[in-house]
């Protein structure tokens, strides 16, 4: 099936599958109707549709299921690019980081006798990035090596490593048994 | 210029009991909880693990040390790479130390910084707290950043995972602690009694286990806190709610000693959220034929 360019979104789907008014684009049953992909999408939530309105009258209803529907769904197509929603934390990564600079670019001001302001400025900017090229690239190469060295230093302790196998297994399973009732009550 | 923490008066008292004093019989030194003075040239390496080093001869190979501080006296050298997990280096006076190769504290950005600052890692203690708090602040806007990543490609996952937390708070917090440990005593275990070849891998395995916990939990607490503070659990809001999450544990995490300690706690809990809710996966998926 060819993928569409303008794929409809989640909510327009099963608005068109149940027959009402879609939310975000007015021609979406009209599209759904000659693109095999949309359609696919429109059948799929029919079916839902069909497959909750077959179960038997006296299932429980759950409570605070239409909640946790709600809390719980993705982002529509629609919400993802709105930026309106995204603005706020957006501009707080940004303020938040400018602060950071701006707090490394004090003592470089100091040095702003010899240099241009807009060169100071740069310089931690640059130390940052090439301190953050080293640090991952330290990791990368030094960290295998500091491991083999922690592991031939720790063959020579035993007891160590039966010490912490003993307590690994009584830890695992009650690991297992707060992960196991965790499933159960989800 | 300060050059060293206060001095620990344990390592000190006990030396004479376990210092591992070398002769520079065997090639390499590998010490484990006993301090290790290289007093004679010394053809291999040091591998010390929660002790200190001092160097008072030439090393001819690396210095690993986990846990542990190194220091130099008068005729120490290492030809070389220093590698100090967890600990300082104490150079000579107004000297950096006399190592050939790399001189590297993997786990410190900071240090790093301060040595592309033309300050060396071994001067760390004279910085100023606008350094700090720059670093602290550059790291926030970068786990903020992460986290709205995470909410922006995972936003289902990480709202059932934020709702598993608040359904059992208690739970993710033994969990996040039994699964620090496990994980910890695991890595432990297998480098302790298995060829280096297959520890390493699992000791890495387990080290990005936990990070990806913490990371995704950690996202999954802003987003909770930021829904309780707002009072809206409302899909159009969840970026707001994480943004309001984060600051509220971002500052606090900014405050001498308690912002230390919440964020640890935070962290034990959030890799529980992440084990509890099984990184958000939904635990029935539905198929319509």
């Amino acid at each position: 099936m060819t993928p569409c360019h303008r794929p409809l979104d989640p909510i327009d789907a099963e608005a068109v599958a149940a027959g009402a008014d879609p939310v975000f684009r007015a021609d979406a049953a009209e599209h759904a109707r000659g693109c095999p992909s949309c359609q696919a999408l429109v059948n799929a939530a029919r079916s839902l549709a069909e497959a909750l309105e077959g179960l038997p009258p006296e299932s429980p209803a759950v409570p605070g299921l239409a909640e946790r529907v709600v809390r719980l769904r993705a982002f529509s197509r629609r919400e993802r690019r709105t930026y309106a929603l995204w603005n706020a934390p957006v501009l707080l990564v940004l303020g938040i980081g400018a602060a950071g600079l701006a707090l490394l670019l004090r003592p470089a001001l100091a040095a702003s006798e010899q240099l241009s302001s807009g060169a100071s400025a740069l310089v931690p900017l640059v130390a940052l990035l090439r301190a953050a090229g080293r640090w991952a690239s330290d990791l990368a190469t030094l960290g295998p090596r500091g491991l083999q060295g922690l592991s031939e230093a720790l063959h020579q302790e035993s007891l160590l490593g039966a010490a912490a196998l003993g307590m690994l297994a009584p830890l695992a399973l009650g690991l297992r048994k707060v992960l196991a009732r965790a499933a159960r009550s989800r | 210029m300060r050059r060293r923490r206060p001095l620990r008066l344990g390592p000190v008292l006990l030396a004479p009991l376990f210092t591992a004093a070398v002769a520079g019989a065997s090639p390499s030194i590998t010490s484990v909880r006993r301090d290790v003075v290289v007093s004679s040239a010394l053809p291999g390496r040091v591998v010390a693990i929660l002790a200190d080093v001092r160097i008072a001869a030439r090393v001819s190979g690396d210095v690993i040390v986990w846990g542990g501080d190194v220091s130099f006296a008068p005729g120490g050298s290492v030809a070389g790479d220093l590698l100090v997990f967890g600990g300082t280096i104490e150079a000579p006076t107004d000297r950096p130390p006399p190592v050939e190769g790399r001189v590297s504290t993997p786990g410190s950005l900071l240090h790093l910084y301060l040595s592309e600052m033309r300050r060396a890692p071994w001067e760390g203690s004279g910085l100023g707290a606008s350094v700090l708090g720059g670093l602290h602040l550059l790291a926030l806007s970068v786990w903020l950043m992460v986290a709205l990543g995470i909410l922006y490609f995972f936003a289902s996952p990480l709202a059932r995972a934020a709702m598993s937390a608040e359904e059992d708070w208690s739970g993710a917090l033994l969990a996040g602690a039994l699964g620090v440990l496990t994980l910890f005593l695991a890595a432990g275990a297998a480098l302790s009694l298995l060829p280096s070849s297959v520890a390493i891998p699992i000791a890495l395995l387990s080290a990005a286990l936990a990070v990806g916990a913490k990371i995704f939990g950690m996202a999954a607490l802003f987003l909770l806190l930021g829904q309780k503070l707002l009072k809206t659990f409302a899909p159009a809001r969840r970026p707001a709610a994480l943004a309001a999450g984060f600051v509220v544990l971002g500052g606090l995490s900014l405050l001498p000693f308690v912002g230390a300690l919440v964020w640890s706690l935070a962290s034990i809990v959030a890799v529980g959220v992440a084990l509890v809710s099984r990184f958000g996966t939904p635990r029935w998926r539905i198929a319509v034929g």
